[in-house]
Parts: structure tokens; C-alpha cells; sequence
């Protein structure tokens, strides 16, 4: 390796898809299936996790929640071509419900801000079936009602308490937060993933879908360009929904074509590793 | 996946320790259990984070210190309307950019979120209210920061919004020791009073508003702790309700009389201080005429020291295409609200 390792956080509420990501991730670069900017030039010692993860990718299975207890944090290393420069890249896989537990305790964990000090850049998750927001009683005309796509609900109750704040004002507070924490010398970068993509039916780019469903963090991220660089993409780590389109998924020639991206305004295709090595660049 | 199984580290190593594939491993839960999850964060060593409520005078010293701040004293009685005012801007910034503003960050969103909650569905209520500022926090700021973009270029700015109880309202009135216990009158860019609009839409109640409108107002500037560049605004809230009242002609000649009558009082009381006057309905009435947030963006463009805001549209100004989602949910927020007088709608 010729650097410092680049130590990256994947942010996101639970179920999210963090750890499918990571998996499909993994498999991508370690099969060398698909021509791709990044790769991995040589196995790292300890690949029990990612390997684990990779398993349950490849059988077309959910690839499971993480647990508080986990405290799996993989090494990466890779290549990057064309100049062959070699690097490692570290990734807790950290539990979605460590990052809620953020929101409603106002506490985080040590080892999370210890990483998040020296932390280089990170992922930030985003399930688009998952997203809640709130509703203001004598709202605009016409917007009484989500035009928006199915919502979960939250539940109702006369007094206030952090479950009952949108998904947009958290994942805002989380970048906050992490912002707050950092010391690393170098100006942030956001990675924003919208995943399970393939359950956005409508034909709209990753950019103009979170300014429609998060107008918050959209706003958040836009303002603040000269202090963090963010960008936003959609993933399909799985290629499609297990329960629905298991038979499809199981005819690709080699697993690693079952995933999709989008980046930014586009609505053309880019490799899964795109979020990966936006991230990894500097400036 | 969390095993029960002593000893066992699949989570971590993806290695059974007896052995079972995962599937068939009766010790293996796919789903986390939430009490379960949260007494595993509480047993694990954990950092403080800032608390995102809103903030006491002496945490604002870091926001005031920095070059662009604008600090607004708001100050009127319990129920006229203040914190509507502070939390329909929020509400606006959670569905779109606000009057050509972006938001671009707060300190206090669980302060905020938690003086939402009764102006939500969430709240279980079928009517708006908002929770009424207790005066043992004494004075809160609720902070945002927000962005314009220029063609080339993008400026922020910090923005303090005092939320004083309506109780606190009264000692400031009635005393000068209260007032000057207020540090922050010192810093205050703009002093902000409030004039309940249902009250001097009734007979009975005007002459009383009118006189505590005119009481705060000299109490804090009796006070010689207001800045020479301390712009006073008066906002004349719920002006739906007026404009509602004002439908009868002869109610609306004697009630338009009496409101030029507390400008004038206002004004000379004020002097030699800048004053504006500012007619808003945060949270209008759905059968109402008046448009939700009526008056909010030229009181937010007051604030954020565009000089001459209430003379001027709303320059609409979005980096990249026009065609963009974010511009086109801008512009049906601008519509749906009643807002393009307000606004110049044509994308630069």
C-alpha cells in the first residue's frame, strides 16, 4: 500500500441497505467479473465477514441486519486504475439503529466518534420505501395528501418525542453530527445511496428524486457545496426484489450484472463502485 | 442476524460455532429485537452530542461571534402568535426552499421539531395549536442557517430567533430590572413585536394590545441596551382573522383607523430606531382568502438584511436546469400557496 489507509462510515437508518451494498460491493471488486475503475489487487487477511455477506448476496437472500453487537469492520484493499495506485479502505459496518439511537438518546458510541474523528468521507443510506415525513395541520391546498408514493406512518401522540420527526430531519442531523465530530484535515464527501433503486418506478434521476422526497437534506447538501462535496446516486444492490423477481435475478450470466446504478442528474447507468470512487477522490 | 449462542461469532466472522449454515442454525435471529437493541447501546460506552435544543443566551456567543448573524428578538403575549411565526418558517424549509432561501443547517431541529409537534397530524389533534413557551427556560433561540444562491456565487447566513414566553413578555413590560437581565438585547439586530391580529379585530381587546405593543416597546428601549442599528418590526399576526373581520365596511374603516393610529403610536415610540410594519398569517384558516405563510417571506427577507424586501419580488434563482424537480416543487409550493405576487417565478 502506498497511503494511509481511507477510513469511510456507511450512515443509515436500519434496513437501509448498508450491509447489501457492502456485499454486492465485495463481490463486484473481488470477482473481477466486470471491468471496472477499482479493483482488488490482493486478498486482505480477515474476509470472514465480507465473504459471510457475499454468501447470502449470491443465494439471493436477504443479507440480514446488523446487529449493535456486530462489530465487524472490513478492509478493503484496492487498485485503481489507470495509474495502478494501490490503497486500503476501512468500513465499519455499524447497525442502523445506532445511527436512530443518535437521534433519540443524543448519545453515540465511542468507538463511532473515534472512527468518525479521522474519517475521510461517508455513505449515507436512504431505503425509498422507508422515508416518513410529518404533516402540518392546515397545510397548502394540495398538500394535505402525499403525492409522493406509499409512506410508512408515524404513530401519533400528543407529546412529543424523537420517533415522531421525519426521516429527513434525522439523516440531516446525522451529517451534522458527523460534521461536529470530524477533525480530518481534508473537506467531507457524501456519497448519498438510494437504494433498492429498482422500486423507483418513475423515470427520474437519483438528484431530482431525493429533491422531491428529502427536501431538506436536499437543500442541506446544496447549500453547503465549498464545505462538503456530495453526490448522489441510486443502487440496486440486489438487481430486483427477491420475493417478486427471484427468477430473473437467477438467469444473470455472472452476479455481479444483477447490479444497477445511477449518479447525480444522469439517468444512464454507471458501476456500483461509483459511489466507492467518488468518495475516494480528493478536492 | 444476532445468535444467542454464547461464544459464538457469526456476526463479526461469519463463522458458526456449531457448525450450522445460517439458514438452518436454530440459534440465529434475522431480526433484531428493539428493547433488546437499545439496552446493547446503553451497555456500551457512549459519547454526549450536542443536545439540538434551542439554545440559552450564553450558547448563542459562538453563532453571534461569527461575521454573518442575524439575532431577532421576538417578543408579545402568550397566544399571539410568536412561536407560529418560528415554526411555519421551519415547516416551509421542510417542504422546499422559502422565499429564494435554502436551508442549510440548524443547531436547534429537536427544539424546533418539538415546538411543531402540536401544528402536526402526528399530534393526534384535528386543529393546530402550538406549544406555548414555558418562562422557566427563560429565553431560547432557535437557530437556522440559511443560503441564497447568487448567479456565481452562494452566501450564508446565520439566523437567532428568540422564543420569549409570553410570561417573560410581561415582566419585561412591567420591569426595568427584567429587561436588563436580557443580555442579548444588546446583540439583537432586530426587535421584533407582536400584535395579536384577532385581538384588535375585537372591540373589546384592541386598546389593551395596542397599549402592551407600545409598553414592550419603550420598556426595552427605555432600557439604552438596544443597538443604534437595531431595526424595530412590528408584526401584525393572524391576519386572516382581520381580513375576515375586515369584510364588514364599517368595521373595516374604524378597525383600518385604529391600526394606522398604534402605527403612529409605534413609530414615534421607536424613534429614532428604523420601524417596519408587517401583516402575517403563519398558519391561516384552509377557508381562508389569505395564502398559508402570508407575509412570512418578506419578513424572513427583512431579517436576512435584504434592504427594501417589502418593495421587491422574490428573485427565484436554482442552479441547473429549470426544468429540475427541485424547481419545478418550488414553483407548485409558490403556486399552491397563493405566493407568485410575491414571487418572480421566471428562472433566471
Amino acid at each position: 500500500m502506498t497511503s494511509d489507509p481511507s477510513n469511510i462510515l456507511m450512515l443509515g437508518l436500519r434496513g437501509s441497505g448498508k450491509t447489501t451494498f457492502l456485499a454486492a460491493l465485495w463481490h463486484y471488486l473481488e470477482s473481477g467479473e466486470m471491468a471496472d475503475q477499482l479493483e482488488v489487487p490482493s486478498l486482505q487477511p480477515d474476509r470472514h465477514y465480507l465473504n459471510s455477506i457475499r454468501n447470502s448476496w449470491l443465494n439471493l437472500k436477504p443479507v440480514g441486519r446488523t446487529s449493535l453487537r456486530t462489530n465487524a469492520v472490513v478492509s478493503l484493499p484496492l487498485r485503481k486504475k489507470p495509474d495502478n495506485s494501490e490503497f486500503e479502505v476501512i468500513v465499519p459496518d455499524i447497525s442502523g439503529e445506532a445511527f436512530r439511537l443518535q437521534w433519540v438518546t443524543r448519545k453515540a458510541l465511542d468507538s463511532y466518534v473515534d472512527f468518525a474523528k479521522g474519517c475521510a468521507a461517508a455513505f449515507l443510506f436512504i431505503h425509498p420505501k422507508e422515508v416518513t415525513r410529518t404533516h402540518p395541520l392546515n397545510p397548502m391546498p394540495n398538500e394535505g395528501e402525499s403525492d409522493l408514493g406509499d409512506e410508512p406512518p408515524i404513530a401519533a401522540g400528543p407529546t412529543w418525542s424523537p420517533e415522531r420527526s421525519s426521516t429527513q430531519v434525522l439523516l440531516v442531523e446525522l451529517l451534522q453530527l458527523l460534521l461536529t465530530l470530524r477533525e480530518a484535515p481534508h473537506p467531507a464527501r457524501f456519497a448519498i445511496v438510494i437504494s433498492a433503486w429498482d422500486l423507483v418506478k418513475t423515470e427520474i434521476s437519483p438528484s431530482d428524486w431525493l429533491d422531491s422526497r428529502l427536501p431538506l437534506l436536499s437543500q442541506y447538501l446544496r447549500s453547503n457545496g465549498d464545505i462538503f462535496a456530495s453526490r448522489v446516486f441510486g443502487i440496486s444492490a440486489q438487481g430486483g426484489d427477491l420475493a417478486t423477481d427471484r427468477d430473473q435475478l437467477m438467469k444473470a450470466s455472472v452476479p455481479s450484472s444483477r447490479c444497477r446504478a445511477l449518479q447525480g442528474d444522469g439517468l444512464e447507468h454507471v458501476s456500483i463502485t461509483a459511489p466507492l470512487s467518488f468518495l475516494l477522490q480528493r478536492g | 442476524m444476532i445468535c444467542s449462542q454464547p461464544g459464538c461469532s457469526i456476526e463479526t466472522s461469519g463463522y458458526c460455532l456449531e457448525g450450522f449454515e445460517p439458514d438452518a442454525c436454530p440459534y440465529l435471529s434475522q431480526v433484531d429485537h428493539g428493547q433488546e437493541e437499545i439496552l446493547t447501546y446503553d451497555s456500551q460506552e457512549l459519547i454526549d452530542l450536542p443536545s439540538g435544543e434551542a439554545l440559552t443566551e450564553d450558547q448563542t456567543t459562538q453563532v453571534l461571534n461569527s461575521d454573518a448573524t442575524s439575532a431577532v428578538l421576538v417578543a408579545g403575549p402568550t397566544g399571539s402568535g410568536k412561536t407560529t411565526i418560528l415554526t411555519s418558517l421551519y415547516e416551509a424549509f421542510l417542504e422546499a426552499p422559502f422565499a429564494n432561501y435554502l436551508f442549510a443547517g440548524s443547531q436547534t431541529l429537536v427544539g424546533f421539531e418539538r415546538r411543531c409537534h402540536e401544528g402536526r397530524r402526528e399530534s393526534g389533534r384535528v386543529a393546530p395549536d402550538t406549544t406555548h413557551t414555558s418562562m422557566r427556560e427563560g429565553v431560547r433561540f432557535l437557530h437556522l442557517k440559511l443560503a441564497r444562491h447568487g448567479r456565481e456565487s452562494l452566501s450564508r447566513k446565520h439566523l437567532l430567533l428568540s422564543d420569549i414566553s409570553g410570561e417573560l413578555f410581561k415582566r419585561l413590560r412591567d420591569s426595568s430590572d427584567a429587561v436588563k437581565s436580557i443580555q442579548s438585547i444588546r446583540r439583537a439586530n432586530y426587535l421584533c413585536i407582536v400584535i395579536d391580529g384577532k385581538k384588535i379585530s375585537a372591540a373589546e381587546d384592541r386598546q389593551l394590545t395596542q397599549n402592551d405593543s407600545r409598553s414592550i416597546l419603550r420598556s426595552i428601549i427605555d432600557s439604552g441596551m438596544l443597538p443604534t442599528f437595531t431595526a424595530v418590526d412590528v408584526v401584525f399576526t393572524k391576519w386572516d382573522v382581520v381580513m375576515d373581520v375586515m369584510r364588514d365596511q364599517n368595521t373595516a374603516q374604524e378597525l383600518t383607523a385604529f391600526i394606522d393610529g398604534t402605527k403612529s403610536i409605534l413609530t414615534r415610540t421607536a424613534a429614532p430606531l428604523k420601524i417596519r410594519f408587517h401583516e402575517v398569517a403563519a398558519r391561516p384558516e384552509q377557508s381562508s382568502r389569505v395564502p398559508f405563510a402570508h407575509g412570512l417571506p418578506t419578513l424572513l427577507r427583512s431579517w436576512m438584511g435584504e434592504l427594501d424586501a417589502e418593495n421587491r419580488p422574490i428573485a427565484t434563482f436554482f442552479p441547473g436546469s429549470p426544468r429540475r424537480e427541485f424547481w419545478r416543487c418550488t414553483e407548485a409550493k409558490i403556486m399552491s400557496r397563493g405566493l407568485e405576487g410575491q414571487y418572480d417565478i421566471r428562472p433566471i
